[in-house]
């Protein structure tokens, strides 16, 4: 589903970002990106998502070859990945609902498909009875749910997460955690950058740890440390 | 289908909604801008009305050498009237010719006293079947060399000079009207700009979830193309305006006829109306096509 071939991302100034990363991720894996701040978790993502260009090495995702993908299929590639931040990234004058039907309208879908697809995300991340709320008036925890509802809502071969669970007190996290899960079980691949130690030892997942861009570590069911 | 356009109906109003101001001051500019469009349009037709008018001139003006005699005035009168080409003549004596001048000339009775009827020539006055200007030019041709004429005048030099003049005052408007519609491309440019930084968060989730570049840029084209639509209509409208005042304007008695030849037929006017508002249109979608295909790198 997501395979890395020797990929280097330098920023100018001479930044290596990822350095010589080569990762193979299976179709339905749960896998943690671990590693401190500055450590090139974020950036890795981003390069899975086609924001960053990788300045040498292979990246093919979801059987795209992104060095040959053209601009205009960019989008296309898009709608694969569903995007899940630690900030929410949602837009403050939509309601839950409105937040979520933007992923499917924005992409053409028609009205039809928004009717039934929404009602039954929010359900999945439950929220139905929230549906009519403004972000604001959410908890935290609530509002990393919409997210994760606006990231899957359109069925993605791949859930990327970046922290995830950075701004949320360690219920909520968990909460969060296995709401993950439970769309890792449908065939999703998950991968997820955090430096939430108690979360990672908790699930035995596939860890892989990075230190200044580089892989350090790989394990199939690791721990944080 | 229908959802997609009422998407862009939507974030389109909702544009325009969010940054009243600045849509009406890209409107109003792009009106102004191609009021002037319009203007210059309306000045070409009106100006070719006139100088078409002007160059199959009714008549022109066989002036004969004042020391003349009776029999060559006539033979040279019969000439004229047999010409296949020639419709009708008037003649002019020197005596008539001293009237005019003294009519042309009121306030200056001394200078008239100085000039002595037999010094003034006598002159045809001729109007040709077809009132063209190759075939007035032809006709002058072969007379102006017969002996006992002095020279031949047609409108002809008069016409070209005001031609040359007319074509340097086209130029002018021409390069205000460029110079005005850049001003509203940049100004378009820059509101749609703002309309993006305004919704730079709704882009980058567009951005996120796998919209086109297209269908994001749409209703920003769409606001550029409704604002120079607006401008355009405005424009047309004030150049109608205008029009109207300065045809009144040259029908008055006070006003040099010269003037009177200034019109433009209402089929003209409705051409340069429909450019003006194809003029606002092209303005609004090339401003609004450069805002955000600028600001919309993936």
């Amino acid at each position: 589903m997501i395979r890395l071939d020797n990929v280097t991302k330098i920023y100018k100034g001479d930044t290596r970002a990822v350095d010589g990363v080569s990762l193979d991720i299976a179709k339905g894996e749960f896998v943690f990106l671990v590693g401190q701040s500055g450590s090139g978790k974020s950036t890795m993502l981003r390069l899975l998502t086609a924001e960053e260009q990788p300045t040498t090495g292979e990246i093919h995702v979801a059987g795209k070859d992104l060095g040959r993908l053209s601009n205009w299929k960019v989008p296309y590639l898009r709608r694969n990945i569903g995007s899940v931040f630690q900030d929410f990234k949602l837009l403050p004058n939509k309601t839950v609902y409105e937040n979520v039907a933007f992923a499917l309208e924005v992409i053409g879908r028609p009205r039809h498909v928004m009717n039934t697809q929404v009602p039954a995300i929010l359900e999945l991340v439950g929220l139905a009875n929230k549906h009519r709320n403004f972000p604001d008036e959410l908890s935290g925890g609530e509002q990393q749910r919409v997210c994760i509802a606006r990231a899957f809502v359109n069925r993605p071969l791949i859930l990327l997460a970046d922290e995830p669970t950075g701004n949320l007190d360690p219920g909520t996290a968990e909460d969060i955690m296995r709401l993950l899960e439970r769309i890792n079980r449908t065939g999703t691949t998950v991968v997820m950058a955090t430096h939430d130690q108690t979360i990672v030892d908790r699930m035995r997942r596939r860890v892989v740890a990075l230190n200044q861009g580089k892989v350090v570590r790989d394990e199939q069911h690791g721990a944080y440390g | 289908m229908f959802a997609r356009l009422a998407y862009f109906i939507r974030e389109t109003s909702i544009n325009i909604r969010r940054n009243l101001t600045l849509t009406v001051s890209a409107v109003l500019v792009v009106a102004v801008g191609v009021m002037l469009v319009g203007l210059g349009v309306m000045a070409s037709y009106a100006g070719g009305n006139a100088l078409g008018r002007w160059e199959g001139g009714v008549q022109f003006e066989i002036f004969l050498q004042p020391n003349i005699s009776g029999d060559q005035i006539d033979a040279i009168g019969a000439e004229l009237q047999n010409h296949p080409d020639i419709d009708r003549i008037e003649f002019f004596s020197q005596e008539q010719a001293y009237e005019l001048l003294a009519e042309m000339l009121p306030d200056d009775p001394d200078l008239v006293a100085e000039v002595s009827p037999q010094t003034l020539p006598a002159s045809y006055r001729v109007v040709p079947r077809v009132a063209e200007g190759e075939l007035i030019e032809s006709l002058a041709a072969q007379f102006r060399q017969r002996p006992g004429v002095y020279s031949v005048q047609t409108g002809r030099e008069q016409v070209d000079a005001i031609k040359e003049w007319f074509n340097s005052f086209r130029w002018i408007v021409l390069l205000m009207s460029i110079v005005l519609a850049s001003v509203s491309v940049m100004l378009i440019f820059n509101s749609i700009r703002v309309a993006m930084f305004a919704r730079r968060r709704e882009i980058e989730v567009m951005k996120l979830v796998g919209a086109t570049n297209s269908f994001i840029r749409m209703p920003f084209i769409l606001e550029g193309m409704l604002h120079g639509l607006l401008g355009g209509i405005v424009g047309a409208a004030a150049a109608g305006v205008l029009r109207g005042h300065v045809e009144d304007l040259f029908a008055r008695d006070d006003i040099l006829a010269f003037f009177r030849s200034f019109t433009v037929t209402t089929s003209q006017f409705n051409t340069a109306a429909l450019l003006t508002v194809a003029a606002g249109v092209l303005v609004g979608a090339v401003g609004s096509a450069f805002a955000a295909g600028r600001f919309l790198d993936v």
